[in-house]
């Protein structure tokens, strides 16, 4: 049972990422349904895999899986990726305020406004860089978290995540 | 106490077996609380080669803290001691007096038997032995057995030395807290602001991760926030018999510079000098009134809170808010020692938007489950 603060809360932090304006649409594909949506190493060219597991799910949600990945490269990037496959669009972009209520950062910019143009709806974070990103592409909300500070960004892997799952939707399509 | 090594692996009694030769192997735990003006047994079981042996003298020397074992007469039948497992008091303990700790102990055991006078050497038993201030509070449990979240002997290893020689719960929560805030090489989320040690949506603890961390520098990485910090505090703290919890205040509020964990000086994060939220581990019902540790930032503690010099405070032990229906701004001089007004800005937007709003609700009342 949430109580009144809690929705209070929730309508605020709605407010502020102007939910109204994107929740519940698609950029294509509107009734298009991800499933088993899992991300293997070898779609993502120079990242290793070093652990994966599945986390508890909520009502929202069908499988949420935590992933983290690091490159061998001189950078020494970790990051931290949780995939929430949702039930539907819906839950999905409710999934995503589940998400960023709990970010302490009152508000994040949208992706588009960082030259990152991913997603039905994206949010990166504050700093020269996108050093975290969160996005939803149909029933799919993916969250990429970097795990040590640093300089570079996560955009290059958002991008392949999101191509990912256009990819399973024009699969399915025929294309 | 009923212990565990971790999430996954369990402590089996006896505790200790021939062939263990590491201390961690054999790891036993005791609240001071619990025990003070109790006899304290252990239960040793013992074998002899001969059948023909119907009695011994056993006694150990060494034990540390838990002293060592006066002579006690061992009665065998078949080669096995009758009852097999015969108890022993720890009359030269010395628990409590040096507060919390943990002991790597030998005991040097000896026998006399057969008509001889002599002491002969028996064998030499090694323990880990953690002393807390109290029972373990939740998410710890005692019940039922076995549970995953009975103490992590793991956990342990870190809170008895986080807060080792300390007394009393506040002294012991100050000092996790201060271990958290400047030891472990954490540094604040100041893109997001971001949970990296919670899951479920908050509902847990990713406390196997965390020790990961700890123990060798991976796990989900050294990034934090304060819902993170707060979750640390308050279990590494409950382990060791405090009862905290954590809890949040908000919503949308304006920040005066601060510290924040591992950064080199006084701002605003990243993001802006607001928060939507902030968690810190709490006492009592985490009202105005409740003495608060924050693990995630320093203050500025002098008579000027909201502009520079800054002079940093570890928020530990500190209560919410002293006067929380002041009108603002407040005047300075400000003098009390009062969370709230030293976080946020001096007016409606900073300390008038700053209040007690609870725990999260899939937190477990702020004690989140150790996964």
């Amino acid at each position: 049972m949430i109580d009144d603060n809690e929705e209070v809360f929730r309508n605020q932090v709605k407010t502020k990422y102007e939910f109204s304006a994107w929740a519940g649409r698609t950029k294509e594909g509107a009734d298009f349904q991800v499933t088993n949506f899992a991300i293997r190493a070898q779609d993502l060219q120079g990242w290793r895999e070093e652990q994966s597991e599945e986390l508890p799910a909520t009502k929202r949600q069908r499988r949420v899986v935590r992933y983290v990945f690091n490159s061998p490269d001189p950078r020494g990037q970790r990051l931290i990726v949780t995939v929430f496959e949702s039930n539907s669009v819906n839950d999905a972009h409710e999934s995503l305020i589940d998400v960023v209520m709990t970010y302490m950062a009152p508000s994040l910019p949208r992706c588009e406004t960082r030259g990152l143009e991913i997603g039905d709806i994206c949010f990166g974070s504050h700093g020269e860089v996108n050093l975290n990103v969160i996005f939803a592409r149909f029933n799919i909300l993916i969250e990429i978290k970097s795990a040590t500070p640093g300089p570079t960004p996560v955009d290059e892997f958002a991008r392949s995540l999101d191509s990912l799952i256009l990819t399973q939707y024009r699969r399915t399509r025929g294309e | 106490m009923n212990l565990r090594k971790n999430f996954t692996q369990t402590v089996t009694v006896p505790e200790w077996t021939v062939g263990e030769t590491s201390a961690a192997d054999s790891p036993a735990a005791y609240a001071i609380k619990e025990t003070q003006g109790n006899k304290i047994f252990i239960k040793v079981k013992f074998t002899v080669g001969s059948n023909s042996v119907t009695k011994a003298e056993v006694r150990a020397k060494g034990g540390g803290v838990l002293g060592s074992l006066d002579p006690q007469i061992v009665n065998f039948a078949g080669g096995v001691s009758v009852p097999a497992s015969v108890p022993f008091e720890l009359k030269h303990h010395s628990i409590g007096s040096g507060g919390i700790k943990r002991e790597d102990i030998t005991w040097n055991w000896e026998f006399r038997c057969c008509g001889g006078s002599a002491w002969e050497p028996l064998r030499t038993t090694k323990h880990r032995i953690y002393i807390v201030l109290e029972e373990p509070k939740l998410p710890w449990k005692q019940q039922p057995v076995p549970d995953t979240q009975h103490p992590w002997a793991d956990a342990l290893d870190y809170a008895c030395v986080w807060a080792a020689g300390k007394q009393n719960r506040d002294d012991a929560a100050a000092a996790i807290t201060q271990a958290i805030n400047a030891n472990l090489g954490l540094v604040y989320d100041n893109a997001i602001g971001a949970s990296h040690y919670t899951s479920g949506g908050g509902a847990l603890f990713e406390l196997t991760q965390f020790l990961t961390y700890l123990n060798i520098g991976t796990g989900l990485g050294n990034i934090v926030n304060c819902t993170d910090c707060a979750t640390i505090t308050t279990t590494f703290s409950n382990l060791v018999g405090c009862d905290l919890h954590a809890s949040r205040m908000g919503s949308f509020f304006d920040l005066t510079p601060f510290r924040g964990i591992g950064a080199a000086g006084f701002a605003c994060p990243g993001f802006g000098c607001g928060f939507s939220y902030h968690e810190v581990a709490w006492k009592g019902g985490h009202g105005n009134g409740d003495p608060l540790f924050d693990a995630c930032l320093r203050v500025d503690g002098d008579t000027n809170p909201w502009a520079a010099p800054y002079t940093e405070q570890f928020p530990v032990n500190i209560v919410f808010s002293t006067n929380p229906g002041a009108p603002l701004p407040l005047a300075v001089p400000f003098n009390a020692q009062s969370y709230k007004e030293r976080l946020c800005t001096n007016d409606a937007g900073g300390i008038g938007s700053c209040n007690p709003t609870g725990p999260w609700p899939a937190s477990s009342n702020g004690r989140r489950p150790a996964k």
